[in-house]
């Protein structure tokens, strides 16, 4: 057990690192929840076609020959932005194509049109890279590859990146939603849509600008996960939304610090848990075959003790 | 009543004319046959380097041999089908083979767990399959007539990997981790047991799985590191595999990078980053395109498919050649006979001593191939195939 | 776009439905119904591999069943396809049997899923689970695998059970798939629509792992590998091992799912499944108990879904934690909004139609196609997903209540004002 316990601060920076990654997969989520009370199930895979956008950024690059000449910085945020773009269209597309149509419709018809759209992107992404690459899984050419050791603790530099993005991305949503005039008339439709409408808020086109919000960060989290981990393929987007959407929900569903402390916090559970399971059960269990569970059971847990979440409030449902 | 009762005498009798001529259709007795020799592997996803690799390679073999299959009045075409690496698979692109009736053979599979539900469904229609790359133990063990491997199992791969690892790379401790299939982690398993047996440490109880469909490693990658272990050994596939790899070298792991068939792939020195040059793996085939023979291979593979061939390519030469040569003997024995599926399956069993690319094939009564030998490749200077490094004794 | 589609839809569910259920004379019903079924045996029979066949003989039945005409009638035109023709094909065409039995038991997934979404507005995402359950009950102990954890196996049936035990485990194996149903249901009792829907996603995701990981203390699932082989049930001395014996059996599972469906709608809870998915809350000031009802919608739909995961488990005669993926859920998912949300007539068609397009027509097509010289590697027969995701944007957007919508039991508001006048105001509110 005492060497386990010396591996103590390195899990916890890793549960840290996948933390920050969920935080800002779970941004999305909580953003269109904020305002619509929908859970957009297309998000994993908005953030999947992200990843995608950046790998096919940096491939380009790399065949320019411009990563190895460019700074670093310039191909990540070259990557990032043409992602965002990317996403931020089929966000909007989505909206507009899948959900407009169903606006007050009963609770579940969005709902299963959202899961259709989620499977037929996925499936899209597969049958668009099968046919222009030949594979649907790619490696994706690597930048930042170095890594900082603070005392036995290992960093790479990827995942600083993403926990610096994940607070830029907390903290300019948060003044986007707060300070500008189109974040206050989102805030106005999530209170009251017909009452918005009647103060002369154009209530669809604040809605199409949330799911162009909300894929732009999908694509942003995409391209830096495609950074991060140097893989990918259409399938990245189903577990991992999940965990971010179980992020979104510890948070507090709606609230945007909710997300990132939701995600930060599963991010550790997960790595505890998968790390200890094994030497708590005395190896009977062994955590990295157990390690999606965690997730999951965290999610039950919130549901059934807290279902306002940490840092949510307690409302009581619309009728 | 009287009206139904008619109409389902009509339709009775209906049915019986009809099902007498039904039974009669089917079969000729024309100068040529056509007949088909289906590979099942995945095409696409993250294995389609190896599975197309087979498919090509049995194509090349069809194209190769068209003379002397002519000569026996045959015209054989390839029949590839797409199994994506999932077991489910199996059962409906079994129908689909059964249902051809021209399908005479099929090579495949890749995956050990697609052959766990195709073969079950081809037993019964008799129809053979020589698989280039499956290495549960199971599949020979079921008393299967018609499955046979040119490749050897898995009680024979794993503990070979595990010498190797102990005399070759000289590693003192070892971890072990496979990717939850019925592949690695049967592979893992054989691993582990040689491995006790031979006084080399594995630091993780009886090896540990991971979720091939994750992206995120750390959490394993932390543990190797702080078991000090000199040797990673991975029971699983190329992709997957040098995710972890990649990432364990990330964190600055020095030891050394084992697999077995499942990383003979191009893709393990593209993929897996600064771990390329310390990955180990073994194969059943020795450096085939050093040969004469293999040379021409690679160069005749090159001009049809535009690509330097996987390893596998060769296996699934062979697998192809293997039923292409029962043919030609039936139809050498049994002059203007078409062959039955039976006939090829029992042709195929009988085979004996047939020189392949890769090495002999021979099938005992199980459907094993006891010629099979491991060798040990290196990948170095970041260039695949790696360096063979001799048979693994 | 909405113009375009509306009147394809509306053609296709006349199309489906029009052919004998319009003839209200119960003799030219009956001429016409049995025409279409001998003409369907007869093409059936001479061309037993094609997939046209097998729709023409699946039409026959349902327009068979449609008629109308006197309910003997009905079961005797529609057995003679299901009982005999397609069963004689089958003996010709090796792949027809297992492609009906795949169908049966997604038929019966189906209205199993059915009740739950349709008839109580539960969204269930994991429903695969409970087929999972059921399964492993059953092949467990009816293979090797139950000798590797329970030594009483290990020394008097090392080879598993005989055919008998699946008589008898099934009963366990509508328990156990109901335990789970209540398992899942307990926690999510409080849940609103697409809370319960994650919910569920996960629980099918976590039951899948637990599958894949419990070879490890003790070996209970057989792991990743799975288990094979299953031995075949039996009847007294007579094994059900073959084919067509399966398929009988398939078709006797899913009549009898299908009655028990008709029979729950038309009872007391199905009467409050449907208030409660209306409006639950005017459901419980009407006295409906929602907690009650709930699990027992989750327990009874996944108590179905584990019989034919049985099924599933003699059809395949192997079972492994891959095949209880999130993509059959999903596939379940789409045949049931396909064809109707808690239509039973419709949900049997949609699976039934989907199946089809699964498993024979999107072959045929990509056999087409490879004729054509495209590569293989974009074959059409892995678009499903794709499909399924069309599906359910499609029917959401453009057809909602499916292509065999649900009969639901409508009150003529003007013959109601001659009896009775309405309590308040107009009848609007009746309406409703």
């Amino acid at each position: 057990m005492q060497e386990q316990l010396s591996i103590l601060p390195q899990i916890l920076t890793d549960g840290l690192i996948i933390g920050f990654l969920y935080a800002i997969v779970a941004l999305g989520y909580t953003m269109v929840y904020g305002v619509l009370e929908f859970i957009n199930f297309a998000h994993s895979e908005i953030f999947m076609f992200g990843a995608f956008a950046g790998f096919e950024v940096l491939m380009l690059l790399q065949k320019l020959n411009l990563i190895a000449t460019m700074p670093e910085l310039v191909s990540l945020v070259l990557a990032v932005l043409v992602a965002m773009f990317v996403a931020a269209a089929i966000g909007w597309t989505v909206e507009r194509t899948a959900y407009r149509p169903l606006r007050g419709a009963p609770r579940l018809v969005p709902l299963i049109s959202a899961i259709g759209v989620s499977f037929f992107l996925q499936d899209f992404a597969r049958v668009i890279w099968t046919a222009t690459r030949g594979n649907f899984h790619q490696a994706v050419p690597a930048i930042y590859t170095g890594s900082w050791t603070i005392g036995s603790i290992q960093v790479p530099h990827r995942a600083v990146i993403i926990m610096i993005a994940g607070v830029v991305m907390m903290y300019g949503l948060i003044w986007f939603v707060n300070k500008t005039k189109v974040g206050k008339a989102m805030r106005a439709v999530a209170q009251d849509r017909a009452t918005a409408g009647l103060m002369g808020i154009n209530v669809d086109r604040i809605i199409s600008l949330t799911f162009v919000v909300g894929g732009a960060l999908g694509g942003a989290a995409g391209a830096l996960f495609a950074v991060r981990y140097t893989s990918v393929n259409p399938y990245i987007g189903f577990i991992l939304g999940m965990k971010a959407f179980t992020a979104a929900v510890f948070g507090g569903i709606g609230n945007l610090a909710g997300a990132v402390m939701g995600g930060l916090l599963l991010g550790i559970f997960e790595a505890l848990g998968t790390a200890y399971l094994g030497p708590l059960t005395n190896g009977v269990l062994r955590g990295s075959e157990y390690k999606d569970i965690f997730a999951f059971l965290v999610l039950i847990l919130v549901l059934v003790f807290k279902p306002s979440g940490l840092l949510g409030q307690t409302t009581s449902e619309k009728v | 009543m009287k009206k139904l009762l008619a109409a389902l005498m009509t339709l009775s009798l209906l049915v019986m004319i009809a099902g007498c001529g039904g039974a009669k259709s089917g079969g000729s007795g024309g100068t040529t046959v056509k007949l088909k020799i289906a590979s099942v592997t995945p095409l696409s996803g993250g294995q389609s380097t190896l599975g197309t690799a087979i498919a090509n390679g049995a194509k090349l073999a069809i194209e190769d041999r068209k003379a002397d299959l002519e000569a026996v009045g045959v015209v054989l075409e390839p029949l590839p089908q797409d199994d994506l690496a999932e077991p489910t698979n199996g059962p409906t692109i079994a129908t689909r083979l059964v249902g051809d009736k021209e399908v005479i053979g099929v090579v495949g599979t890749l995956n050990s767990g697609v052959a766990k539900t195709l073969a079950p469904a081809l037993k019964d229609a008799n129809l053979v399959m020589v698989s280039p790359a499956n290495t549960a133990v199971i599949l020979t063990e079921s008393g299967y007539p018609h499955y046979n491997r040119i490749v050897a199992r898995d009680d024979y791969q794993g503990p070979a990997a595990a010498r190797a690892v102990k005399n070759t790379i000289k590693a003192k401790s070892v971890m072990v981790l496979h990717d939850k299939t019925e592949y690695g982690q049967g592979l893992a398993a054989e691993f582990v047991k040689e491995a006790k047996k031979i006084g080399l440490t594995v630091v993780n109880g009886d090896g540990e799985g991971v979720n091939p469909k994750d992206s995120d490693f750390s959490a394993v990658v932390t543990n190797l590191l702080n078991t000090k272990a000199e040797a990673l050994f991975y029971g699983g596939i190329y992709d997957t595999a040098a995710l972890i790899f990649k990432q364990a070298d990330e964190k600055g792991f020095k030891g050394s990078f084992v697999g077995a068939d499942g990383l003979d792939a191009e893709d393990i020195v593209k993929n897996s980053g600064g771990a390329a040059n310390r990955v180990y793996y073994t194969s059943v085939a020795d450096n085939v395109y050093g040969s004469k023979d293999g040379a021409a291979f690679v160069e005749r593979y090159d001009a049809a498919f535009k690509s330097k061939p996987a390893t596998y390519a060769v296996y699934g030469y062979d697998s192809a050649n293997v039923i292409i040569e029962a043919i030609i003997s039936y139809a050498k024995k049994n002059p203007g006979k078409t062959p039955t599926r039976a006939d090829i399956m029992k042709a195929v069993r009988a085979t004996k001593g047939f020189k392949g690319l890769a090495g002999e094939v021979s099938f005992d009564n199980k459907g094993d191939n006891p010629s099979a030998k491991v060798y040990l490749f290196q990948i170095q200077n970041s260039t695949y195939p790696g360096a063979s490094l001799g048979e693994i004794k | 776009m909405k113009a375009l589609f509306r009147p394809i839809g509306a053609a296709l569910t006349k199309a489906i439905a029009w052919f004998t259920a319009r003839l209200h004379n119960e003799q030219t019903a009956l001429q016409t119904a049995t025409a279409f079924v001998a003409i369907a045996v007869i093409v059936q029979v001479l061309i037993p591999s094609s997939g046209l066949s097998i729709l023409f003989s699946l039409l026959s039945v349902l327009g068979a069943t449609n008629a109308r005409i006197k309910p003997l009638h009905k079961w005797i035109l529609a057995g003679v396809p299901l009982l005999v023709a397609l069963p004689y094909a089958g003996t010709h065409n090796p792949s027809l049997a297992p492609l009906m039995v795949q169908m049966f038991i997604y038929i019966g997934l189906a209205l199993g899923l059915n009740l739950v979404v349709g008839f109580a507005g539960l969204l269930d995402l994991g429903y695969i689970a409970f087929f999972a359950g059921g399964a492993y009950v059953y092949a467990i102990f009816a293979s090797t695998q139950a000798a590797k954890f329970s030594p009483w196996f290990a020394e008097h049936a090392p080879q598993g059970l005989g055919g008998w035990w699946f008589w008898a485990a099934l009963p366990l194996a509508l328990a156990v798939a109901a335990l789970l149903g209540l398992a899942l249901g307990l926690p999510v009792l409080r849940m609103r629509g697409d809370y319960l829907a994650i919910v569920t996603l996960g629980f099918g995701e976590v039951i899948q792992v637990i599958s894949r990981n419990l070879d490890t203390p003790i070996n209970i699932t057989g792991g990743a590998p799975g288990i094979a082989p299953i031995n075949p049930p039996s009847l007294g001395p007579i094994s059900l091992g073959s084919s067509t014996a399966i398929y009988y059996l398939g078709l006797l599972f899913t009549v009898l799912v299908g009655i028990a469906m008709v029979r729950l709608e038309q009872s007391r809870v199905g009467r409050a499944w449907a208030a409660m998915r209306e409006d639950d809350i005017a459901a419980k000031a009407m006295g409906v108990p929602l907690i009650k009802m709930k699990l027992l919608a989750f327990a009874t739909g996944a108590s179905f879904s584990g019989a034919m995961g049985m099924l599933f488990a003699v059809k395949q005669q192997f079972i492994n934690p891959d095949t209880f993926g999130f993509m059959e859920s999903i596939g379940i998912l789409a045949m049931i909004i396909l064809g109707g949300l808690g239509s039973i007539r419709g949900v049997i068609v949609g699976a039934a139609a989907v199946t089809l397009l699964r498993f024979q027509f999107l072959r045929d097509i990509s056999d087409y196609f490879a004729n054509w010289g495209l590569p293989p590697a974009i074959d059409v027969t892995k678009y499903q997903p794709l499909l399924f995701g069309l599906i359910l944007i499609f029917m959401m957007i453009y057809k909602q209540e499916g292509l065999v919508p649900a009969a639901r039991p409508t009150v003529d508001i003007n013959a109601l004002e001659g009896a009775n006048p309405p309590v308040s105001g107009k009848g609007a509110s009746v309406a409703r």
